[in-house]
């Protein structure tokens, strides 16, 4: 009896510490599962604005077209050549609009187009997009205004236009991307992400999938090419060649993001950096006020 | 004074920015929001919400008769540099127009406001209606134009439709 109840003790510890080493197993066992298996894959987006290539394969565009078609899954190309141009745009999905596109090597669910101005001509192609794992997500190919009756400064037509397009967006229930060529110029040399229309995607709750490379896109206009998203996070920007273009081409992998996107205004980032300057001033001060007092040998030092 | 030219130099190079604060758009507060146009083709399938009243069916695929009221809902344009805002009315007076009435006065309105009348004496294809719009009045979009017409063809036996003139196409530039 004495046996058995020592037996079943020992039995119950046993099982115990084998259920506890099941438990352990199945934890790290799902686990691995949860952080591999259900992951949804990033989105690889890309824009460029292709200004009007014609040039025959073998050139820099068809390079370009060769990097870009191998390295992302959805593409928004603007001022880009007719789909029965050289280019080879099959076994793509695609969205074409005057000189606007969009290809993806998805499913397109449902698509179509945002008349982006309410006065001119300026329909701009959307997709929704089912990737194979995560959320259908929305995607801009942005091309806003650049010249009107001679002038280009037309912030504030350009910022009527994003807004429309947010508007549009804003029926999505999902991330959404907005990727082009938003001639984000201002007077002479100013403008770019304090541009309007830019600066109304970041109010918005719209990130620069960019933010963390920069750069110029256009070799005199400056940084007027962008990936918006709402809704992912992106990783691995790459800012391209110009490729024959007048614009540099923009690659980002895109993924759900797992909390609401966070609104960030273009001052956040300095405010920040201005923050951490005030707070390394500040440090060190204290730093050298201290090496005084114990070089000087202070009352409280002596003590 | 170098001084002041180099802060006028830096000025102009950086930039004017926008001294008014923008307003996100927020998904809740724009949900409800429809996408107006500031041009109507009244062939447009696109704007057929914003023909309020006064115009009759689509014919030819790009006109329509209206009647002797006539109205429409534009967005206001986007503000371009050195560019004043107009109401512009595409439209055609046929001969058996002019024949029955002798001539035609049109007068617009936009959002109450008189723009102004014109006379049409002579039957002709596409004559153009310009009239500016004070910018204060495109500061509260969207726009109601309104036309009015002193005189119209009378319902008939053949044609049981009050008929004015031939409608193409209404817009703020």
């Amino acid at each position: 009896m004495q046996v058995c109840a020592l037996f079943s003790r020992h039995g119950a510890g046993l099982a115990r510490r084998a259920a506890l080493r099941l438990a352990l197993a199945l934890l790290a066992f799902s686990s691995f599962f949860v952080a591999t298996g259900t992951e949804p894959i990033p989105i690889r987006v890309a824009s460029w604005n292709m200004g009007d290539l014609s040039e025959r394969p073998g050139g820099k565009a068809a390079h370009a077209w060769d990097l870009l078609s191998s390295k992302a899954d959805v593409l928004a190309l603007q001022e880009c050549p007719t789909p029965d141009s050289s280019l080879d745009q099959q076994e793509w999905y695609g969205v074409y609009e005057h000189s606007n596109a969009i290809l993806s090597r998805w499913p397109i669910i449902q698509s179509g187009l945002v008349a982006a101005n309410p006065a001119w001509p300026r329909d701009l192609p959307w997709a929704d997009i089912e990737p194979p794992s995560g959320p259908a997500f929305r995607i801009y190919s942005v091309h806003l205004t650049f010249r009107r009756g001679g002038t280009p400064f037309l912030a504030q037509a350009r910022e009527v236009e994003a807004r429309r397009i947010l508007i549009h967006a804003s029926g999505f229930d999902g991330p959404v991307v907005v990727a082009g060529d938003f001639n984000s110029i201002g007077w002479i040399l100013g403008g770019q992400a304090s541009a309007p229309a830019i600066q109304l995607l970041q109010l918005s709750g719209y990130t620069d999938a960019l933010a963390a490379i920069g750069g110029r896109t256009h070799a005199l206009l400056g940084r007027i090419d962008w990936i918006y998203t709402n809704g992912l996070h992106s990783t691995e920007p790459i800012l391209g060649d110009y490729a024959g273009s007048d614009h540099r081409w923009l690659l980002a992998n895109l993924s759900p993001s797992k909390d609401d996107p966070v609104q960030v205004p273009t001052s956040a980032g300095n405010n920040s950096v201005a923050l951490l300057a005030v707070t390394a001033l500040g440090l060190s001060g204290i730093v050298v006020w201290w090496k005084r007092r114990v070089r000087l040998g202070s009352p409280t030092s002596a003590d | 004074m170098s001084r002041i030219a180099i802060a006028l130099v830096a000025l102009v190079l950086l930039g004017c920015s926008n001294t008014e604060p923008l307003t996100p758009v927020d998904k809740a507060a724009e949900e409800r929001e429809t996408l107006l146009l500031s041009t109507v083709h009244v062939a447009d399938p696109r704007v057929f919400e914003q023909l309020l009243g006064g115009f009759h069916q689509l014919e030819g695929g790009s006109w329509r008769w209206t009647e002797r009221e006539f109205s429409v809902l534009l967005e206001s344009p986007p503000p371009v540099p050195l560019h004043s805002s107009s109401l512009e009315f595409h439209f055609s007076v046929p001969e058996a127009t002019i024949a029955a009435l002798g001539s035609v006065t049109i007068t617009a309105r936009l959002n109450g406001v008189e723009l102004g009348s014109e006379t049409i004496s002579e039957a002709a294809q596409d004559i153009v209606f310009i009239r500016p719009v004070p910018a204060a009045l495109l500061e509260m979009p969207p726009l109601r134009a309104s036309f009015h017409l002193d005189n119209v063809m009378a319902p008939t036996p053949q044609d049981q439709r009050e008929l004015g003139i031939i409608a193409i196409s209404i817009a703020l530039r």
